[in-house]
C-alpha cells in the first residue's frame, strides 16, 4: 500500500503546507494527548485506590455495637449492646462462613506510653493473633503476636514505626521493654512503615496487644468494641454479616432489624461499589477523550477537503496523465493517515512523558499509583488513529476522486 | 492512426441541449501533424475533450488505430490516456513543487516504471527538447518556451500514438512560439503523430494540413 513513490508524494504535499499541516496534525496530537492523559490518570487513581483495598482482607464484614432503638420482646430501648472477645471465639465457632475473626479495641485509659525518658500518648489497640490475616500488616523486625501470646497472657506488643521513632529515637526496639500503666510490655515485632496506604486511621502509631492480656490487665470484663469477621472463599459477605447479627441478636435480645444495636460495615460490597464507580468514570473518561479527539478529526478531515481543493488542477493534471481514480483516493487516504498517525504519536509520546512526569512527583501520593500508559490504551489509541485518517480523508478522497479533468484543467 | 466517424455531443443548458459536435468525420494519419482550427464556440474544445479521452461523446465512433474509444471506464479512460495520448497546454500544467524532472516522469509513474529508469529516461527526452541542464529546477523557475519545453518531453514520454497540444503557443512572445513550433516539427520528423488545436493562422499554416471546424461541422480538411 505504501510505496517509496507514495511516500514522496505525501512528503511533498505536506512539505507544500508545513505550518497547515502542523496545526492540522496539533488537532489531532492534543485530541490523543488528553486521550492517554485522561484514562492513565483515571488508572493511576484506580491503582491507588486498589492498592488502598489490597492492603486488607475484601471479604470481610465489621461490627460495632451500638444502643438499640426498637424496643425487643418487652426490653426498652436505649440499651446499648457490649460485645466480647469470648462472643467472637464462640461465633467462630457456630458459624462456618468465618475464616478469620479479631477485635480491634483501643483500650481507652492506657495513659502516656514511655520507654526511658521518652514517652507518649498511642492508640493500644486489643487484637486476636488472626488480625493480620484481616490488616495485612508488613512486620519489618521481630514477629506478629502468635497464640501463645494469647494463652499465656503475655505482656508483648507490636510497635509501629512512628512508636519506635518517638520512643527508641533509632535504637532497636525489639526485646525492649515499654512501659504501659506502670507495667513493662516486651516488644517482640515491629510494623513497617506502609507508604502506600492512606485508609490507615492513625494505625501508623498503634501498639497491638493480646486481647487476653487486654482483658486481663485493662478490661476485666473483656468489652470490645469493634470487630471484623473475614469470610471463606466464596462465602457471601452480605449473608454471613447477617447471621452474625442475628446470633448476636439472639445473644443479647435486640432486633435483627435494628441498625443502631450492631453497626455493620459491608467491605466486600463497598469494594463492589468502587469498583464499579471506577469502571463509570472509566467510560466518562474515554468519552470525553474520544470527544477532543474527534476535534482532531474533524480538522483533519477539514484541511484534507481543502487541499483537494487546493490541488483541483494538479489533480485534473495528474488524471490527464493517466492517474486512475484510485491512485487519487489512495493518495488523500494516505496522506490523511499519515497526517494523524505522526501527530497522534507526538500525542501520544508527549502524553507518555508527561504521565512520567506525573509519576514521579505524585509518588508519594498514596491514592495515585503507575499513571503509565498501558499497552492497552497505546494500542488503542494507534487503531483509533489509523481508523481516524481513514475517516478523515474518506470524503476529501471521494470528492477528488470525482474531479473531471476538464473542469479542473480548465480551475484557476 | 485516428478516425472519427460521425461524433455527435450535445450539452444540457437547462431544458435545452445545446448541439456543439454536428457529426464530425476525420482521419489523422501515422505520422501526420495537422492543426485544428475554429473560433471559441466552434466545438473546437469539445472536440478537443472527445480527442483526449477527457469526456464522452453521445454518437458515432472514435479509433486510435484498431482501438474503439467509447464509453470507457474512469480506470480504462485513464489507462487510454496515459498510453495513447500525450497532452500540451496552453498554461503548461506542470505540478508547481515538483522539478522538471520528476514532471517529465510522472507519466512513466502511473505505468508503474521504477523511479531510477523514470528518471533516466525523463532526463533523457529533456535533453531531446534542449533544456536538460534545467532537469533540477522547478516550474516557477523557467520561463514559458521552457516550460513548454518540458511538457513537451512530459508528452512525449510515454510514447504516445498522438501529441494533444491546445493552444500550445498561446501564452508565448512570437520567438518562443517559433521555438515551439520548431521543436514540434522536429518531433514531427521523427515520426510522431501530432494534433494542434489553435486559433492562429501563422501556427496552423506551419502544420500539413488544416482542419477548420465551424458551428460543430468540419468545413474543411
Amino acid at each position: 500500500m505504501f510505496k517509496k513513490e507514495v511516500w514522496k508524494e505525501i512528503y511533498e504535499s505536506i512539505k507544500a503546507h508545513k505550518l497547515r499541516t502542523f496545526l492540522t496534525g496539533f488537532g489531532v496530537a492534543w485530541g490523543i494527548f488528553m486521550l492517554v492523559l485522561l484514562l492513565c490518570v483515571g488508572k493511576g487513581f484506580k491503582n491507588g485506590i486498589n492498592n488502598q483495598l489490597a492492603g486488607s482482607a475484601s471479604n470481610a464484614v465489621e461490627f460495632w455495637g451500638g444502643s438499640t432503638t426498637i424496643p425487643y420482646k418487652g426490653l426498652n430501648v436505649g440499651r446499648s449492646i457490649q460485645l466480647t472477645g469470648e462472643d467472637l471465639t464462640d461465633l467462630k465457632a457456630d458459624i462456618h462462613s468465618i475464616e478469620y475473626i479479631s477485635p480491634q479495641s483501643n483500650v481507652s485509659n492506657a495513659g502516656t506510653i514511655s520507654y526511658g525518658n521518652n514517652n507518649g500518648l498511642y492508640d493500644l489497640s486489643a487484637v486476636f493473633p488472626e488480625f493480620s490475616e484481616i490488616e495485612y500488616l508488613h512486620i519489618g523486625e521481630g514477629r506478629w503476636l502468635d497464640p501463645l501470646d494469647m494463652e499465656q497472657y503475655r505482656k508483648v506488643v507490636v510497635i509501629s514505626k512512628k512508636v519506635e521513632d518517638q520512643l527508641f529515637h533509632g535504637r532497636d526496639p525489639i526485646g525492649e521493654s515499654i512501659t504501659i500503666k506502670g507495667n513493662y510490655y516486651k516488644v517482640v515485632g515491629l510494623i513497617a512503615e506502609d507508604t502506600t496506604r492512606i485508609f490507615n486511621f492513625g494505625m501508623g502509631s498503634t501498639i497491638y496487644l493480646p486481647y487476653s492480656t487486654y482483658k486481663a490487665e485493662f478490661q476485666p470484663d473483656g468489652k470490645i468494641e469493634h470487630f471484623t469477621a473475614v469470610m471463606k472463599d466464596g462465602e457471601d459477605a452480605e449473608s454471613a454479616g447477617h447471621k452474625i447479627k442475628k446470633w448476636l441478636a439472639k445473644k443479647y435480645m435486640f432486633d435483627p432489624k435494628d441498625e443502631e444495636a450492631l453497626y455493620v460495615y459491608n467491605k466486600a460490597r463497598n469494594e463492589k461499589v468502587v469498583g464499579q464507580l471506577f469502571s463509570g468514570v472509566g467510560i466518562f473518561l474515554w468519552i470525553i477523550g474520544c470527544s477532543t479527539l474527534v476535534g482532531g478529526i474533524v480538522g483533519v478531515g477539514n484541511i484534507m477537503l481543502v487541499t483537494v481543493k487546493e490541488r483541483t488542477k494538479e489533480i485534473g493534471i495528474r488524471k490527464a496523465l493517466g492517474a486512475v481514480p484510485s491512485s487519487i483516493i489512495s493518495l488523500v487516504i494516505q496522506e490523511a493517515i499519515v497526517i494523524t498517525t505522526v501527530s497522534g504519536f507526538g500525542g501520544l509520546l508527549c502524553a507518555s512523558g508527561v504521565l512520567s512526569l506525573i509519576g514521579s512527583v505524585t509518588k508519594s501520593v498514596t491514592y495515585f499509583q503507575h499513571p503509565q500508559v498501558d499497552m492497552n490504551v497505546a494500542f488503542s489509541a494507534i487503531i483509533i488513529l489509523v481508523l481516524a485518517g481513514a475517516l478523515a480523508g474518506f470524503i476529501p478522497a471521494r470528492n477528488a476522486s470525482k474531479i473531471s479533468p476538464i473542469e479542473a484543467l480548465r480551475y484557476e | 492512426m485516428i478516425r472519427l466517424i460521425n461524433i455527435q455531443k450535445s450539452y444540457p443548458v437547462g431544458k435545452d441541449k445545446l448541439h456543439v459536435l454536428k457529426g464530425i468525420n476525420m482521419q489523422v494519419q501515422k505520422g501526420e501533424m495537422v492543426s485544428i482550427m475554429g473560433a471559441s464556440g466552434s466545438g473546437k474544445s469539445t472536440l478537443l475533450n472527445i480527442l483526449g479521452i477527457l469526456d464522452n461523446y453521445d454518437s458515432g465512433e472514435y479509433f486510435i488505430e484498431d482501438t474503439l474509444i467509447k464509453n470507457l471506464s474512469e480506470k480504462k479512460a485513464a489507462n487510454y490516456r496515459n498510453r495513447f495520448i500525450g497532452f500540451v497546454f496552453q498554461s503548461y500544467n506542470l505540478l508547481s513543487y515538483k522539478s522538471a524532472l520528476e514532471n517529465v516522469a510522472l507519466p512513466l509513474y502511473y505505468q508503474g516504471v521504477r523511479s531510477k529508469e523514470r528518471n533516466k529516461k525523463a532526463l533523457d527526452y529533456l535533453e531531446r527538447v534542449g533544456i536538460a541542464e534545467w532537469a533540477r529546477h522547478l516550474p516557477s523557475e523557467l520561463s514559458g518556451g521552457q516550460k513548454q519545453r518540458v511538457a513537451i518531453a512530459r508528452a512525449l514520454i510515454a510514447q504516445p500514438k498522438m501529441i494533444l497540444a491546445d493552444e500550445p503557443t498561446g501564452n508565448l512572445d512570437s520567438k518562443s512560439s517559433q521555438d515551439i513550433m520548431d521543436l514540434f516539427k522536429l518531433i514531427h520528423k521523427q515520426g510522431v503523430t501530432i494534433i494542434i488545436i489553435t486559433h492562429e493562422k501563422d501556427i496552423a499554416e506551419q502544420t500539413e494540413r488544416i482542419i477548420t471546424i465551424k458551428d460543430g461541422l468540419i468545413t474543411n480538411s
